[in-house]
């Protein structure tokens, strides 16, 4: 029994092993073909392509900083009020209805039911009535009031970064939500029940046991939440305006990097054209590459000494 | 009880003296949370519930049985229906889970039971970045390898391309399932002479199981939606396809094309396509959740 | 601690009987999509109301345009009679009108299936090219390079199989339809040097209206297209700032401006923000009427012209009169070049273009190339004014004479095929 077992270890590791191989092989191939198809604009431009503010394919001139800028900005504030809201919500579904499994169950349902929206639909909605409602009853009156400040200081239209990120953020709380729900119900009851004898109140239980035994988990959510927001298409070409703009402006039209080449690929007239927006593909490929080198360099200072798996 | 270093227990002695300090401060702040975290939830629900509003009011009027059932008409033809798009859909989400769930959940198993492995950093961090891939880019992916070597659309391809976009998900959340599952568990098991295989094959996929529903749930729901990777693989068709080998229709293609298009009718027909995309989700979710049981996390009383 | 046995058991008979029914339920399933897909291959699966049917086929069969000696056959099969699947990929602009075509070309040819994807010019000049589709769709004919790229030895064909025309849309409370404009007017906007409704220009324009004093809030298309091809064709011609600066092409480096996506994305715009304008399909006006004003564009004779089919048509039969042949370089064919400066074209309205389909002239299977050949001689010979419901303009006898014979000299084997 001894040596089957032994086999059985062996071949599972294989197995799985070989999955997670084939996803570093399928990133390799997709970077090659990225890095392939973008030979004629790497040649042409070379690093002016990445500072270039320009984007004209009529004259063929072809620079990427502003779609870079908007898909920083708009990820940011995407997870910036993303982030908590959906924390939020996984805390009120495991720690606050505890008791209460049916309404729990119907309401976690419910929010990751917002995943299943296609992202035309929300593309849709946002043009229709998220945007005409976040100009007049926010926009504008942050632009009357606090117009001096440069975040505000452009007349607002509804089309811009501020509901851009609006959308995404919108997009990634089911993501994030459900994911963080799992985790959180995932740590052991001991961990609460030695805070609860220690007299703490809700908040204490959930904030100094139950989410640093979550980080790790609510990180992994967080990045998957991340991967929507960043590579997102249809929803944010709808509602950014996509003007190729880099101003701090939150209410100025921007673009995206997935937002450009989801408008522009099946309608590019020439290879050089066709090898810019494969190359602004690249280019996302290198800012995922960045912000998970990032975040993951966080992780490991977050969880550097703390070890929870009991 | 906690597994930690000398310097924690001064942490400890602190949790402790506020936990026995002024009650009222702490009592301020705790409702203070608790009201933020309703609100947290009100502002989730409240997109949540205008666009299903939308979707319901807008779609609910093209509802009927040969909307299901019919094949898509032109403009101005009454009685156009999404019926090959609902079989397409079907088609490519159900191949590209069968391919995406043993990959993902495979490669999951691995970042979480052999994390000191190199090829374990090195896999979990390239599937992180394989999550941020705008889905079109993978669409362009998946046309030049496919598509352009042979030489035709195809459901084949379209499926391919929606199994990249759920992999990611699939092994990301599969991984942090596993990895909350204790380790005490997967000690006991093997110290009762379980083999490593069985136990993580019984023992932590089964205790981490719903997290890997979720995870599986939440990629199908967005391999469903997606349109941009479908419009250079799968291209589309209104009519049945006899092979996976044509273009072929699905229910995001659809919802796209109609809705921005001049046609007040067609423009319905998509919000409908959309509304019954979202009502096949929900039972899809509800029904597998119940099946699959209900908070098989087993906590562990350590 | 998983709790009692005999829960255990109960958790099991539940376990095994969801999985009998959705086992039930997938079988079911199948088994029916499975007799759907056998059934409609073999016979049509439709059931129209007849009124509908004859509505379409009438309109298709009368009053064509053609004087061609050639009789307009409606139902020649493919050779063997035997199914044949027909893919294309094009433009958005002619899909509500190309949907129409190829379902009534399935009633009355029940065997072959012709698929119109709807995916842009660019995209069907790419997959033509690559050759992954049976005939392209483009708004835009061919540029050189484009011509460059196409495989050595073969020779695509362009096609022109419809009409249509741009016009400038906007929302301006208190007026309707038929602000005027002209080219270069409408050339400040979008350059960003007129900015207010109110300036001079424009209001010299429209003597007697009411201009509000407001910026102009300009959109236009985010995503590449034939439309914008057409007009920022026409802004080149009307001001040679524009020409320099951004030129024409289906994708432009606007000066100013939010992009919206798809003509839906730039009207729902415009209907939601106030002094906005942007440039729109003519099909978009006609079939919502009165959902968005739109202005008059003056042409060469002076005439401020709100579109309509009949000014179009006059556009295109104006500026139809010196086109290539079919095997012929496409790049410089512009009907809004050649009624640019034309002033006995006196009521044609200025932003009119043609759109094309895209066949080589060696086909590589007889089955698929009799049909795509039978199915565009359809459309051009027999079917042009089914279009005109949905916002599109039939083609001039001329054209129609060009595609015939275009169509003709496509070949299999060497053979000519029609």
């Amino acid at each position: 029994m001894h040596r089957e077992a032994l086999k059985g270890d062996i071949i599972l590791k294989a197995v799985v092993a070989m999955a997670a191989v084939f996803i570093v092989c399928l990133l390799g191939s997709l970077a090659l073909e990225l890095f392939s198809g973008s030979n004629l604009s790497i040649a042409k431009f070379g690093l002016s392509f990445v500072i270039g503010r320009t984007w004209d394919p009529v004259h063929e001139i072809f620079g990427a900083l502003p779609f870079i800028y908007g898909t920083l900005l708009t990820s940011a504030i995407a997870l910036l009020i993303g982030l908590p809201i959906s924390i939020g919500v996984a805390i009120f579904l495991t720690e606050k209805l505890k008791t209460k499994k049916g309404i729990a169950y119907v309401l976690g349902t419910l929010v990751e039911l917002l995943a299943a929206v296609p992202s035309v639909i929300y593309g849709l909605w946002g043009l229709l009535f998220l945007s005409p409602i976040l100009r007049d009853y926010v926009e504008t009156p942050l632009h009357s009031y606090l117009s001096f400040v440069p975040l505000f200081s452009e007349t607002p239209f509804g089309l811009d970064f501020f509901t851009a990120g609006i959308i995404l953020a919108i997009m990634i709380i089911p993501t994030i939500s459900a994911v963080s729900k799992d985790i959180l119900n995932a740590v052991p009851n001991s961990q609460r029940e030695a805070m609860y004898s220690l007299g703490a109140t809700d908040w204490e239980v959930t904030q100094k046991s139950v989410l640093p035994y979550a980080r790790s988990g609510i990180f992994g959510a967080t990045i998957l939440g991340l991967g929507r927001a960043v590579g997102e298409t249809m929803a944010v070409t709808m509602v950014i305006g996509n003007a190729p703009r880099i101003t701090a402006d939150l209410f100025s039209g921007g673009y995206t990097l997935a937002a450009a080449i989801a408008n522009e690929f099946t309608e590019a007239s020439s290879p050089l054209y066709l090898s810019a927006l494969i190359e602004l593909g690249l280019i996302l490929f290198f800012v995922a590459l960045i912000i998970n080198v990032f975040a993951r360099f966080l992780l490991w200072r977050m969880m550097r000494g703390v070890r929870f798996r009991a | 009880m906690y597994d930690s270093e000398p310097e924690k227990d001064k942490d400890t002695v602190k949790r402790i003296s506020l936990a026995t300090g002024t009650g009222r401060r702490r009592r301020v702040v705790d409702k203070a949370m608790t009201g933020l975290v309703l609100l947290a939830v009100a502002l989730a629900v409240t997109p949540l519930v205008l666009i299903l509003g939308v979707v319901v009011l807008r779609g609910a009027p093209v509802m009927s049985l040969s909307f299901l059932t019919n094949l898509p008409r032109p403009v101005g033809v009454p009685g156009g229906g999404i019926a090959n798009a609902l079989f397409g859909s079907f088609i490519m989400v159900g191949i590209a889970a069968l391919i995406a769930v043993p990959i993902g959940v495979g490669a999951g198993i691995f970042f979480s039971e052999w994390p000191e492995s190199r090829l374990s950093t090195v896999s979990s961090f390239t599937n992180d970045v394989l999550a941020e891939f705008p889905s079109i880019v993978i669409g362009i992916f998946v046309y030049v390898i496919i598509v352009l070597s042979t030489k035709t659309f195809s459901a084949l391809a379209g499926a391919v391309a929606l199994s990249i976009i759920m992999m990611p998900i699939i092994a990301r959340t599969t991984e942090e399932s596993l990895k909350l599952v204790p380790m005490t568990l997967r000690e006991a098991s093997m110290a009762l002479g379980v083999s490593r295989w069985r136990t993580v094959i019984k023992v932590v996929i089964g205790t981490g199981k719903s997290g890997l529903i979720t995870g599986i749930l939440l990629a199908v729901a967005r391999a469903a939606g997606e349109t941009a990777p479908l419009i250079l693989t799968a291209l589309g068709s209104v009519y049945f396809p006899t092979s996976l080998n044509q273009p072929t229709a699905a229910l995001p293609l659809l919802i796209y094309t109609y809705a921005i298009s001049p046609f007040k009718d067609w423009q319905a027909q998509a919000w409908g396509a959309a509304l019954i995309l979202i009502a096949i989700m929900f039972v899809l979710n509800l029904s597998i959740k119940l099946f699959i049981g209900r908070r098989s996390v087993v906590r562990a009383e350590t | 601690m998983f709790g009692n046995h005999a829960n255990r058991e109960k958790m099991k008979n539940t376990y095994l009987i969801a999985v009998v029914i959705v086992a039930i339920v997938i079988i079911v399933a199948a088994t029916a999509g499975y007799a759907y897909i056998s059934s409609s291959t073999k016979t049509s699966t439709t059931t129209i109301p007849t009124t509908v049917t004859s509505t379409f086929t009438s309109a298709i069969t009368t009053t064509s345009v053609i004087t061609s000696t050639i009789t307009p056959t409606s139902n020649t099969t493919s050779p063997t009679g035997a199914p044949v699947s027909v893919t294309g990929a094009g433009g958005t602009l002619i899909y509500p009108l190309m949907s129409a075509w190829e379902f009534t070309y399935n009633q009355l040819n029940p065997n072959v299936q012709v698929n119109y994807a709807s995916v842009g010019s660019g995209a069907g000049i790419q997959q033509i090219t690559a050759q992954t589709v049976d005939f392209g769709g483009s708004d835009a004919p061919l540029t050189a390079a484009q011509y460059a790229a196409l495989p050595s030895g073969k020779v695509l064909l362009t096609i022109p199989e419809s009409a249509s025309a741009v016009v400038p849309a906007y929302n301006l409370p208190g007026i309707s339809n038929g602000l005027n404009f002209t080219g270069n007017v409408l050339a400040q906007i979008f350059l960003g040097n007129i900015t207010n409704w109110n300036d001079p220009a424009i209001a010299a324009l429209n003597p007697g209206k009411t201009l509000p004093n407001h910026a102009i809030v300009v959109i236009h298309r985010s995503d590449g297209s034939g439309t914008m091809y057409a007009f920022t064709n026409y802004l080149s011609d009307s001001s040679t700032q524009w020409a320099t600066k951004v030129g024409k092409g289906t994708s432009v480096n606007w000066p100013v401006g939010l992009g919206e996506k798809g003509n839906e994305g730039v009207a729902a715009t415009i209907i939601n923000t106030q002094y906005s304008m942007g440039p729109i399909e003519i099909a978009y006006e006609i079939n919502n009427k009165g959902l968005i004003s739109y202005g008059a564009v003056q042409n060469a004779a002076g005439n401020f012209i709100l579109a309509n089919l009949t000014n179009i048509g006059e556009a295109i039969n104006a500026g139809a009169t010196s086109l290539p042949a079919g095997n012929a370089h496409w790049t410089n064919v512009s009907i809004i070049d050649n009624i640019f400066n034309d002033k006995a074209a006196t009521y044609a309205y200025p932003v009119s273009t043609l759109t094309y389909l895209l066949v080589y002239q060696q086909q590589t299977n007889l089955a698929i190339g009799t049909a795509v050949v039978n199915f565009i001689w359809w459309i051009v010979n027999s079917a042009q004014s089914a279009g005109s419901s949905l916002g599109y303009i039939p083609l001039p006898a001329n054209i129609v004479l060009i595609d015939d014979a275009t169509l003709n000299s496509i070949t299999y084997n060497g053979v000519a095929i029609h």
